[in-house]
């Protein structure tokens, strides 16, 4: 089937409600052309997206129950007693290594989600600064006969690119978002080492090399490489370049002898 | 205002879209650069030494490009039309050009003592043995600092420097790459992930203008429809902002603490091998471009070098444009590349 005949009436609707600006642009013709119910519900409805969106957010760092420099929720009460008791018990017995790093992927996993749901907030409240810019340039133009409202898709497009792109631009350049997105990047890093651990002691378990062993094996070969690289006396570099430059030289000619065109005498 | 979706404006651009994404299906992507080129050694792990060489025989002198570590730098020979490179050779220099490669598993070791002091080093060593004089620096972004950094340490491999986009001052206002990296533990990060991962570090770079880099960038893409030149144009740069090489780690965690922020260019407290890099010891006639809406070096950061270089013969182009129009606008190639070319001919 050719693309041409693939591109049905039901594809672009589905393309439209794809997008924010698909939905608004629909809107927008519904309500003739200027903001009315129609855009109304459309903006309520892609807010109510965002919350839906921040409520999952807000879930999943409910049930991870940390957000302290401790580890520990403040709201939750049944953790802070109980986290003393299981940090202690951890240190106890013959698995106390293995029950540690347990522990430590379990804190180091509930930091993550926090510093994700953190940097999630900010976007997703910057999303909806946009629309509200976006709603309220549309009501000011319906109001204003000199300032004309969008005729076509494209021109809405670039509205919601505008107003859009100013909200996320002074959200970034926020403290707090400097703040989180470093707490998620260490928090990121922290989780990663904490799984590198385990599998580590895992294999270092089953007497396979891990991840140790191949770093220290790097580690040698580059610092052996480097004092090579500059204990080399400076006339064997020379002595070295000159000889490479002749075997190229002789190479060359070497080749000239060997074309086609090239007679002997 | 009852349309059918055929009547629909939005019709008309997805169906341009179609025939672009068709059309682009034809077209191969080379990211080797447009202008020919020879390997002349290798000057680090898997580093290498491109010669390009001069189109005309003007004695002019060899120029070394010292490019960032974060991209490839085939956008500097990114087409015929559009080359750096070619405007380069064309005025009659043979063109070097350090290509910094992909890192390998123990390059994660390597600092930037290595890669300034040593490989960079060596390969302006190599190039003034091939050519006969000491090469002048074109050094692009981070590449930039570089440039200045072996400028500083080894003044006698540096004839002139042109720095491009370079950063100097990574604490002004506006910087917001700088800014997001203050609460980043460099040391850990290194330590933990090893060489860090291009795709990470390139959303980051489009995290600074998503609506850009991802939204509106491609809404224009059915507009090159029946643009066989300008579409080739588009994959190859879209191909080129995502061919990352992964960083190195602990060069990575140097420059993220030492200057994103310690802002040890500046200060003076970046230190290569034990020796402390000031830009006052810099005395070569030095030539700073930056880019007026440049979002990754603001103007400041750049101009900051003015204030602190050691040369008096030191000069400034404004561009007014992107860090990326630099290379690559139209206008750079009427009105920025001449000027440059004109001043490493003085």
């Amino acid at each position: 089937m050719a693309s041409g005949e693939a591109f049905n009436h039901e594809w672009i609707l589905r393309m439209g409600d794809a997008t924010p600006v698909g939905v608004l642009w629909r809107a927008l013709q519904a309500d003739g052309g200027s903001p009315g119910p129609a855009c109304d519900t459309a903006f309520q409805g892609l807010r109510s997206q965002l919350d839906t969106t921040l409520s999952g957010l807000n879930a999943v760092a409910t049930s991870a129950g940390a957000t302290g420099e401790d580890g520990v929720d403040p709201a939750n009460e049944t953790p802070q007693w109980l986290t003393p008791w299981l940090q202690t018990l951890a240190r106890l017995g013959p698995w106390q290594h293995g029950l540690e790093r347990t522990q430590g992927l379990q804190i180091a996993l509930d930091r993550y989600l926090h510093a994700h749901v953190e940097c999630a907030r900010i976007l997703l409240d910057s999303v909806r600064a946009g629309l509200d810019t976006l709603e309220q340039r549309l009501q000011m133009a319906a109001q204003d006969p000199q300032r004309p409202l969008p005729e076509d898709y494209r021109t809405l497009y670039e509205w919601w690119l505008t107003d859009s792109e100013a909200c996320y631009e002074q959200a970034l350049a926020s403290a707090q978002w400097a703040e989180a997105f470093g707490r998620l990047a260490n928090a990121t890093t922290a989780l990663v080492d904490r799984y590198q651990k385990q599998l580590d002691a895992g294999l270092r378990t089953l007497d396979l090399p891990n991840r140790d062993d191949f770093l220290d094996t790097q580690r040698r070969l580059v610092e052996l490489e480097r004092s090579q690289r500059r204990n080399t006396p400076g006339d064997e570099l020379a002595a070295l370049r000159n000889e490479v430059a002749r075997l190229r030289d002789e190479v060359g000619a070497l080749r000239a002898e060997r074309t086609p065109g090239h007679r002997e005498r | 205002m009852a349309q059918s979706p055929f009547d629909h404006p939005l019709h008309d651009w997805q169906r341009r879209l179609i025939e672009t994404l068709e059309q682009a299906a034809e077209l191969p992507v080379d990211t080797r650069g447009a202008t020919p080129f020879t390997h002349h050694g290798e000057v680090g792990p898997g580093m290498h030494l491109r010669r390009y060489a001069p189109q005309a025989a003007t004695g002019q002198r060899p120029v070394l490009i010292v490019y960032s570590l974060v991209n490839r730098p085939f956008i500097l020979d990114l087409t015929e039309r559009r080359s750096l490179i070619a405007a380069l050779t064309r005025a009659g220099h043979p063109v070097y050009l350090l290509d910094w490669g992909y890192p390998k598993g123990a390059d994660r070791f390597l600092d930037l003592g290595d890669y300034i002091d040593d490989f960079l080093a060596t390969a302006a060593e190599e190039v003034a043995a091939r050519e006969g004089a000491t090469a002048d620096l074109l050094g692009v972004c981070q590449g930039g600092v570089f440039a200045l950094c072996l400028a500083a340490l080894q003044p006698q491999r540096v004839h002139r420097l042109v720095n491009l986009v370079t950063p100097v001052d990574f604490h002004t206002p506006g910087d917001q790459l700088s800014r997001m990296a203050q609460g980043v533990d460099f040391d850990q990060a290194a330590q933990t992930l090893g060489n860090v991962s291009a795709e990470w570090l390139n959303s980051v770079f489009v995290a600074l203008k998503p609506y850009r880099l991802l939204a509106q960038r491609y809404m224009e893409l059915p507009e090159l429809a029946d643009h066989p030149e300008a579409l080739h144009d588009f994959l190859r740069l879209e191909r080129w902002m995502y061919d990352s090489p992964d960083q190195a780690a602990t060069a990575f965690a140097e420059f993220g603490r030492e200057c994103y922020q310690r802002n040890g260019l500046l200060n003076g407290t970046l230190t290569l091998n034990g020796r402390p890099v000031r830009l006052s010891a810099i005395e070569q006639p030095v030539l700073n471009v930056y880019a007026e809406q440049d979002h990754l070096v603001p103007p400041a950061a750049a101009r900051a070098l003015g204030a602190h270089v050691g040369s008096t013969d030191y000069g400034e182009l404004a561009f007014p444009g992107g860090h990326l129009g630099v290379f690559i606008s139209r206008r750079a190639h009427a009105e920025l590349l001449p000027r440059i070319v004109a001043w490493l001919a003085e």
